[in-house]
């Protein structure tokens, strides 16, 4: 057992509770039981292992008294009982003064540590304590609610239990007999009284001179009056002494060691204790257990109808005459002393520590097993499938699976069938949250229940993505299977939300009927600990800030939030990093995700993005129509995109929440699970530090926290695609749960977004085609070391399978895949005839890529465009801003850095597979992954080689699909390759990381500070990002303007107003003219960059341009429409 | 019963306890803090609306106003010297509270130099709401094509070309 003794003196500060908790003590080190001292900071106090002091220095004497000095101690101790308890995680907490006990309790709580107070002292029943001393300790005692109250004798237990102190226990003092027999008694012609404690007026030694006095002038025998002991009455005392002419007869020895008191003790021959209150002195059993008679007032073990009334010569409180006589009667008659000093010690026998401790003992078992088991209550419960029922301790806070799932469901469809009438907040936080996973974790545990990953994040993960799934393929046949029954707007509420209803109730039905029995064995502690809020509550606060920080740069207010959110980002990372257990790690992952993700998708009250415009443009239309029609915009791939169109469609209905909020904000915490599944992987090969790490890296890209809120369509098709990797490397052999859900999720890419669903078949094609070489005998006997756990048909199944399925998705039903067609044979031709493999001739793209700079449009692009197009106007090149250097140094410090983090990444990541491969202390499902990793480096170079590939697909896309696999392979290749000293290893990769963090493009935390970098949209009301994608309400209101008022004349915009009039005037993308300076007829909407800043943005031959134009540019044109931040040109 | 069962649902070990005043009294005493929360919440929610408005944290429209030509694929292409010529223009105030516009409507050479002023007044727009205003003028002859514009205080602007028709 561990025990924490709370306690206000210690030796060799003098007091009973000190000796007494020295004691037990030393009686529990005995027994095989740690223990540990939080007590008071005293000099007196000697330091040693596992004893923490509190609070200001103080004396002795006056811990006994509330002074200011003392709540100030007893306010440190609130906060020093957190450290110890953290520290030394004791089992149970005994504590020895209430005061202190009510300090500590907060954290004795916290921690879900049992507490047992002694009352070494009650006072609260007597009178002749103050008021407010007695209240005080009875409120301390109801605050601080101890399990057991214990009190060193029956008559303050009597007391506690008459003040409604319904637990109090007897614990009476004890002690060590052994040391105090150990003495030789010396016999003194002068009968000497002694008396010991402290100098303190509740001791009684004012009484006790008062009584030499009159027994000096009482008998003419001699005798002499010991008082050991100091404090603060010390020179009153002495002047009492002086004042009633005694100093002959008493003596103030000072204070002594116990092994002095104990030879004074044996050549005195009376024990004397004039106490006025006191729970039972130690003084008594130590005078007993030397053979000293003693005479006492009625205190401790002697109050009341006591049974060492014959033990004792009692005498009443505050009598000095009563004393007097006691005193002359056995100074005057040894026998009477003879005989009461036997029968002390016979009295004392009762009080050896060797049996108060087993009453102490069982005490603390008693109060332990009332407590349910600490580890259970501490952890939160990894996993969703729990032990059996029978098994776990009966507990009312227990809920069982069933229950569980009945309770959810119920929420989801009560919450469901009255969206209507909730608020969106309410909507946007329960409804569709719960649409959505209620039905995936029906399935989950239905229909996948044997599958592997039982950590409950992975369960959550995946229980999302089959919620996901599910809602685009009902929504997807409600769209073709309701008009054939007439409906011509399936997409509707009034049939989804039935339909939804129905399918979740099919899926609880089939769950129940399968499992009804097993989950209701299967049960969950619902009980959450005050520190498991609090680990909830705090990573929480980042997307919050991130999101409060985009609101406030929305209405015109500075970045100082956002800039807080993604300090707090890093800085609880480094705070996880330099101690793991403090926080959830798969939860602060998630939320330092979400936060990224949200800081950028929440800029502007609209959709803002590049593509996300033409996305918003089919999603609308499925919206609006009610119905997605497959030929809306013929041959559209993003209209063939169901995470485009019937999904958030289906979304928007469920919850009524704004369209783009279903883009901006339900979208984003889905795609945040990413990070999720991807700790997930990574802790099949390593801790949760590094587990961590491996998400870090990926959310930290660029491109996760600048591109992807921006291609939202992407978002839904990853997760799906880190669903697949991680159930791809499974240990052990693929079970048919692994492969049918694999299958789904294939399917899910598919309809979701179809170049993730390429990339994935580029990946897992080249990682087939690896393993099968691998099985070449040739290659096997050169290469015995690869014996891949992962399979090759396995893989080629898989790929084969989205093969087929995006051929028929994409070829047979949607007709939209001509740009693959036109790009494969493009690639094909340029592999055929040598053309290709242009790798990064110019350098623009490793820029853009690996926690490059984002270099923004170099000015000589205006020239070619000029020259290329024959624009007849007066342009000219402008550079793009960037943020003042604020310090130059630190600025050229962290662009070094920077440079040198992203060259260790653009080396490392692509070789990491390698690395992997070729060394031998790798462990096989590194291995296994870097089977992946080499067909995730592969499809990069192809796309990153091939022009045709490169220019359908954006690069930065790619890599952050093969991140999902790479940031595992690199972090795990740096730990191989760094030098095999744990700590420095460890400091270096986890230094490497949060560099990363804070100085990569992406999050722009430390240039923010320092300045001398292009701005952020996340971060900036201002620069190129801002100027390009940030969509303003006066733009919208100028495109609607443009759609109401412009109906089949061909529009103009230059490349980024172009995003406005796609998502707002609905104009297909492409039917767009961007040369605006070419204009001839139809209308021009010009943006608030046109506007406010004569920039104008165009994109030619895979530049971009951003140029400026004379004012008189449209001096030829009807200006048609005007507000502040965007004009309507028409000719 | 209802109170027992949901007793039963709050405990379950309920039914195997006494059915006490007390507990009734808890529950009745739950549902009111709960009750009286939710009265609470409603009272602030505003102060707390108001409150995270002030700190920006809430949807906000921008500020702006809307000048436009109404029915613009219409617009006259010519003008002739000496006749009236109507000018329509619509305002739609979207400054979150009622606004006055002055305007100015001018017309001016293609070559620019001869500024006509046409008219010019001021107009009172409650906060949301669109006002048009359609006032004829009489063009002089100032060439081929002139440009009649509307031009707002704030300078907004709109405008368009119109050539020279002989009678």
């Amino acid at each position: 057992m561990n025990i924490l003794h709370i306690t206000k003196k210690y030796p060799d500060a003098l007091g009973g509770d000190s000796v007494v908790v020295s004691n037990l003590e030393k009686q529990q080190w005995k027994n095989g039981h740690k223990v540990s001292i939080l007590t008071s900071n005293c000099d007196e106090i000697k330091p040693k292992s596992r004893l923490y002091k509190f609070g200001l220095k103080d004396k002795p004497a006056a811990l006994d008294n509330i002074t200011p000095r003392r709540l100030l101690s007893l306010g440190h101790l609130f906060f020093k009982s957190f450290q110890v308890i953290r520290r030394e995680r004791p089992d149970i907490i005994h504590t020895h003064s209430i005061d202190m006990a009510f300090a500590a309790s907060i954290a004795a709580r916290i921690y879900r540590v049992p507490m047992v107070h002694t009352f070494h002292i009650v006072t609260f029943h007597d009178e002749k304590q103050s008021w407010l001393r007695r209240k005080t300790e009875l409120l301390f005692k109801r605050g601080a609610n101890p399990k057991v109250v214990t009190a060193p004798d029956q008559a303050d237990v009597d007391h506690l239990i008459d003040a409604g102190v319904k637990n109090a226990q007897l614990l009476p003092n004890g002690i060590d007999l052994k040391f105090w027999h150990d003495t030789d008694t010396v016999h003194n012609e002068v009968v000497t009284f002694i008396a010991a404690g402290r100098l303190e007026e509740q001791k009684g030694f004012e009484y006790l001179i008062k009584a030499a006095k009159i027994l000096k002038n009482s008998t003419s025998k001699p005798f002499k009056v010991l008082i050991a002991g100091s404090g603060s009455l010390q020179q009153e005392l002495g002047i009492l002494m002086m004042d009633l002419d005694v100093t002959d007869r008493v003596e103030l020895v000072g204070r002594r060691s116990t092994k002095e008191l104990r030879k004074l003790y044996s050549s005195s021959d009376v024990a004397v204790i004039p106490s006025l209150y006191e729970s039972t002195p130690l003084t008594l059993l130590e005078a007993w257990a030397v053979k000293l008679p003693v005479i006492s007032t009625p205190v401790g073990i002697l109050q009341g109808n006591t049974q060492h009334k014959n033990d004792v010569k009692l005498v009443p409180v505050q009598d000095e005459k009563a004393l007097a006589r006691a005193m002359r009667e056995l100074l005057e008659k040894k026998d009477k002393r003879d005989k009461l000093a036997k029968r002390g010690h016979e009295a004392v026998q009762q009080y050896a520590w060797s049996e108060i401790y087993k009453t102490a003992e069982a005490m603390y078992e008693g109060v332990l097993a009332e407590k349910p088991t600490q580890v259970a209550a501490a952890e939160p419960k990894a996993d969703m499938v729990a032990a059996p029922a029978q098994q776990a301790p009966v507990d009312n806070k227990q809920v069982n699976e069933r229950n569980l799932m009945l309770g959810m469901t119920a929420i989801s469809l009560g919450l469901l069938g009255t969206a209507g009438m909730l608020s969106g907040t309410i909507n946007a936080f329960a409804t569709l949250p719960l649409a959505v996973l209620v039905p995936g974790l029906l399935l989950r545990l239905g229909a996948f229940r044997e599958l592997a990953g039982k950590a409950l994040a992975a369960t959550l993960s995946i229980a999302s993505a089959l919620g996901i799934l599910l809602i685009t393929v009902e929504s997807l046949l409600a769209n073709w299977l309701l008009p054939v029954f007439g409906v011509d707007d399936p997409l509707r509420a009034a049939y989804l939300v039935p339909l939804h209803m129905l399918l979740t109730l099919v899926l609880l039905g089939i769950y129940l009927q399968k499992y009804g029995n097993v989950a209701k064995e299967t049960v969950y502690r619902l009980h959450i600990s005050f520190m498991q809020t609090v680990r909830f509550v705090v990573p929480l606060l980042l997307p919050l800030l991130a999101a409060a920080g985009a609101f406030r740069q929305n209405n015109g207010f500075g970045n100082e939030i956002t800039l807080i959110a993604l300090a707090a980002m890093a800085i609880m990372a480094i705070w996880f990093v330099a101690k793991p257990t403090i926080l959830n790690p798969v939860w602060l992952l998630f939320n330092i995700a979400l936060g990224l993700l949200l800081s950028t998708s929440l800029r502007s009250w609209f959709v803002s993005g590049f593509d996300i415009a033409q996305e918003f443009q089919v999603f609308n239309l499925a919206l609006q129509n009610h119905h997605w029609d497959l030929n809306a915009i013929p041959g559209n791939a993003y209209n063939a995109c169901l995470s485009l169109t019937t999904l958030p469609a289906a979304l928007a209905e469920f919850s009524g929440i704004t369209a783009e909020y279903i883009f901006k904000y339900f979208y984003q915490i889905v795609f945040a699970l990413t990070a999720v599944v991807i700790y997930l992987l990574g802790r099949r090969f390593a801790d949760t530090r590094g587990a961590f790490l491996v998400g870090l890296f990926y959310v930290a890209q660029a491109q996760f926290i600048g591109t992807m809120p921006a291609i939202v369509r992407q978002q839904i098709g990853l997760l799906f695609f880190a669903l697949i990797v991680y159930l791809l490397i499974e240990k052990g052999k693929l079970t048919k749960a692994n492969a049918w859900l694999m299958g789904l999720l294939g399917a899910g890419i598919v309809v979701s977004h179809y170049s993730t669903t390429y990339v994935a078949i580029f990946i897992l094609a080249a990682t087939a085609a690896v393993l099968w070489a691998l099985r070449i005998k040739p290659i096997s006997r050169r290469l015995p070391a690869f014996n891949p756990m992962i399979s090759a048909v396995t893989v080629s199944v898989l790929a084969v399978m989205l093969i087929a399925m995006s051929f028929l998705w994409y070829s047979v039903i949607n007709a939209s895949s001509s740009n693959v067609k036109n790009t494969l044979s493009r690639s094909w031709q340029a592999l055929i005839h040598f053309e290709g493999f242009t790798y990064d001739k110019n350098g623009t793209r490793t820029q853009l890529l690996l926690g490059g700079s984002r270099e923004s449009t170099p000015p000589e692009n205006v020239y070619k465009y000029k020259e290329g197009m024959s624009i007849p106007e007066d342009i000219k090149p402008t550079r793009a801003e960037t943020l003042p250097v604020k310090n130059e140094a630190a600025t050229w410090v962290a662009d070094r850095l920077r440079d040198f983090l992203s060259v260790v990444v653009k080396v490392l990541l692509p070789v990491s597979p390698l690395i992997l491969l070729l060394v031998r202390r790798t462990r096989t499902e590194v291995a296994d992954l870097a089977f992946l990793g080499v067909g995730s480096l592969a499809t990069f170079v192809a796309f990153f080689a091939l022009p045709a590939l490169s220019q359908s697909y954006n690069i930065e896309r790619v890599l952050q699909q093969a991140l999902v696999i790479l940031s595992i392979t690199g972090l795990w290749a740096m730990w191989v390759i760094l030098p095999r000293r744990k700590m420095l290893n460890t400091t270096l990769t986890c230094a490497f990381v949060l560099l990363f963090f804070v100085l990569s493009p992406g999050t722009g935390l430390a240039n923010q500070i320092i300045g001398g970098t292009t701005p952020r949209m996340n971060l900036n009301s201002l620069g190129e990002e801002y100027q390009k994608y940030y969509v303003s309400e006066g733009e919208v209101r100028s495109a609607q303007f443009l759609r109401d008022n412009c109906q089949r004349e061909q529009i103009w915009a230059d490349r980024y107003a172009t995003l406005r009039v796609t998502a707002y005037a609905g104009a297909p993308y492409d039917s767009i003219e961007s040369d605006i300076l070419k204009m001839d007829t139809g209308c021009l909407m010009l943006d608030r960059a046109n506007v406010e800043d004569n920039l104008y943005y165009a994109h030619y031959k895979g530049l971009n341009v951003r140029y400026t134009i004379p004012d008189a540019a449209f001096n030829r044109h009807n200006l048609i429409y005007s507000n502040s931040s965007a004009q309507i040109y028409q000719r | 019963m209802v109170v027992k069962f949901i007793m039963a649902q709050l405990d379950p070990q309920a039914s195997s306890r006494s059915f006490s005043p007390q507990r009734i009294f808890r529950l009745a005493l739950a549902t009111l803090v709960a009750f009286a929360a939710v009265f609470l919440l409603a009272l602030v929610m505003p102060s707390i609306e108001r409150h995270l408005d002030k700190w920006g944290l809430l949807p906000r429209h921008e500020q702006l106003t809307e000048l436009y030509i109404p029915n613009a694929k219409n617009l006259p292409a010519s003008y002739t010297p000496g006749e009236e010529h109507t000018v329509l223009f619509e305002i739609r105030n979207l400054e979150g509270e009622a606004q006055t516009y002055n305007y100015i409507i001018t017309a001016r050479k293609e070559s620019g130099g001869v500024v006509m002023e046409l008219d010019k007044g001021s107009i009172r727009v409650d906060s949301n709401q669109t006002r048009d205003v359609q006032l004829s003028a009489t063009l002089h002859d100032l060439g081929k094509r002139i440009y009649v514009q509307v031009e707002l205080s704030n300078g907004q602007k709109v405008g368009y070309w119109l050539g020279h028709e002989t009678k």
